[in-house]
């Protein structure tokens, strides 16, 4: 039943194009973007690493996404995605239907931690909304195939991001700045209360390139109404389409 | 609703909330930093020397609670520590975090002048809860219990040690010095028979009520880098509160044991400490 359930979901978002209606093919189906990143945890200390991911429009309406990452503490995450178009409008504006899987592999206890979300999006001009829930298994499966006990299940995480871009999203553009204020990133899915404020940037470059920087804070105990200051994080890197 | 009532209206709730909820406290915290008062409970550690009880028996009791809330009437906690006080191997209780809700010393003064009655044949440790620094009243807590970083030795009549380490996790982080200490303390896990550690904030959530709701986790990095560290340093048992119900999890086989609140579902925990560290939930 665990295997079938993430198979269902994708399957699930993949036939929910088939009541999506047409839309041209798109011109680049393919996006690489690769980042390094800087990520400062106050009492932890900090990280550095990278991510790669590669987005592949297979479809109008289908979007197919896989990415990895690798962190200096010897983290390792990987991630599938597949988002269906459910409706666009006649400004473009988009309402779409996320699956997505998050597995991360922590060096402290040889962790594995295991993400399943599901989210509504709204992609408009100038704004960029997500909503959904994740469920998360985090075992240490080592342990455990010797016997030993150690699974925590955390179902119904709220996932939620909000993304305000200065320039229209939907046409290409010079540049584009944006803030966005969410729970979670590519690779890290927080609880709900735990939430990043950031600011992005991207400037086109010759050959379909746009290089990529996004500086942001992580404030923690917010909705313990007692924040505090964890840390803060750098991504800079490139975004190529093809 | 227009747009500007709706901010002036959010604007008052932030600022004021009826001193009953902190709401500016969501963006910046209305009290101390986890940092600022780490150094003033080490500060005060330094001035103080470190509990030691002495001469318990090889098997005693600690009688744990959370998240007592006192607002009007002390009787559930009041009978807590009427029945830690019978037991005649109950040697401590624990109140682990969030003694007060609202804000003022009402709640820290009620909890102290209890600890002071005549039949309080016994010593309760104390933890700071994230309600207990609400509209600063971390000094308050200050006043009456202190120190939320410190620990506390147990040596039985047969010899052997035990370390109950207290931690501060009001702002859902413990922060980088209290941190530090844990694992200067940990160094030591060899002289002891069991360690326990307490802390207010729980690591996980696994499950919703009202309270889990809006509160909040600890970081991701620093949730794996706690149980990495207490799994390394084979912590007896990991107490925590914060989210109103019984919970217990095992994770590099190191129990994680929630306490309930005193008030929906009132219960707490008896541990029994022998030479292995057992425990149960008792109904109040």
């Amino acid at each position: 039943m665990n295997k079938l359930l993430p198979t269902l979901l994708l399957l699930l978002t993949a036939s929910a194009t088939a009541i999506c209606q047409e839309q041209p093919a798109p011109s680049h189906p393919l996006t690489l973007t690769g980042y390094g990143f800087y990520d400062f945890h106050y009492a932890t200390g900090d990280l550095g690493g990278g991510a790669l991911m590669l987005d592949w429009q297979a479809a109008p309406a289908f979007r197919l996404g896989i990415g990895a990452e690798y962190a200096s503490n010897n983290r390792i995450s990987a991630r599938l995605t597949g988002e269906a178009t459910l409706l666009t409008t006649s400004l473009q504006q988009r309402l779409t239907l996320e699956n997505s899987y998050l597995w991360r592999h922590f060096p402290a206890l040889n962790l594995q931690e295991f993400t399943g979300a599901l989210q509504i999006g709204w992609h408009a001009r100038h704004l960029n909304l997500h909503l959904g829930l994740c469920n998360r298994y985090t075992a240490e499966l080592v342990q455990r195939s010797n016997g030993g006990s150690g699974t925590i299940f955390e179902p119904m995480n709220v996932m939620f991001a909000a993304e305000g871009w200065w320039n229209n999203r939907l046409t290409p553009q010079q540049w584009n700045i944006g803030l966005r204020w969410s729970n979670y990133n590519d690779f890290i899915v927080e609880r709900v209360a735990n939430w990043f404020f950031s600011a992005k940037a991207l400037y086109l470059l010759p050959k379909n390139t746009h290089l990529y920087a996004e500086v942001g804070i992580h404030p923690v105990g917010s909705l313990n109404l007692t924040a505090s200051y964890d840390g803060w994080f750098l991504h800079l890197g490139a975004i190529r389409t093809f | 609703m227009k747009p500007q009532t709706f901010l002036i209206l959010a604007a008052m709730l932030t600022l004021a909330s009826c001193n009953r909820l902190d709401v500016a406290g969501m963006f910046f915290s209305s009290g101390t930093h986890t940092e600022d008062r780490v150094a003033q409970w080490l500060e005060w550690n330094d001035q103080h020397p470190a509990t030691v009880i002495t001469g318990a028996p090889d098997q005693y009791n600690v009688y744990v609670c959370s998240d007592i809330h006192l607002e009007g009437s002390t009787d559930r906690v009041g009978r807590f520590l009427q029945h830690e006080y019978a037991d005649p191997n109950g040697l401590f209780s624990i109140v682990n975090g969030d003694i007060a809700n609202e804000s003022g010393p009402r709640p820290f003064r009620l909890l102290d002048s209890l600890l002071h009655l005549p039949t309080a044949t016994d010593t309760c440790f104390v933890t700071i809860g994230n309600h207990d620094i609400y509209f600063d009243c971390q000094q308050y807590f200050q006043q009456y219990f202190h120190t939320s970083t410190y620990a506390v030795t147990v040596q039985t009549v047969g010899g052997a040690r035990d370390l109950f380490i207290f931690l501060d996790s009001g702002n859902a982080t413990h922060g980088r010095r209290q941190l530090q200490w844990l694992r200067e303390l940990l160094q030591h896990r060899g002289e002891y028979r069991h360690v326990v550690v307490a802390t207010h904030t729980c690591l996980f959530r696994t499950s919703y009520n009202y309270s889990t709701t809006p509160a909040a986790n600890l970081p991701e990095e620093e949730y794996y880098e706690l149980v990495d560290l207490m799994s390394q340093n084979k912590v007896s048992l990991f107490l925590m509160g914060h989210f109103h119900h019984k919970e217990q999890h095992t994770l590099g086989d190191v129990p994680y044991v929630m306490t309930s609140n005193l008030n929906e579902d009132p219960s707490y925990l008896v541990v029994t400490c022998a030479d292995q560290v057992s425990y149960r939930y008792e109904e109040i």
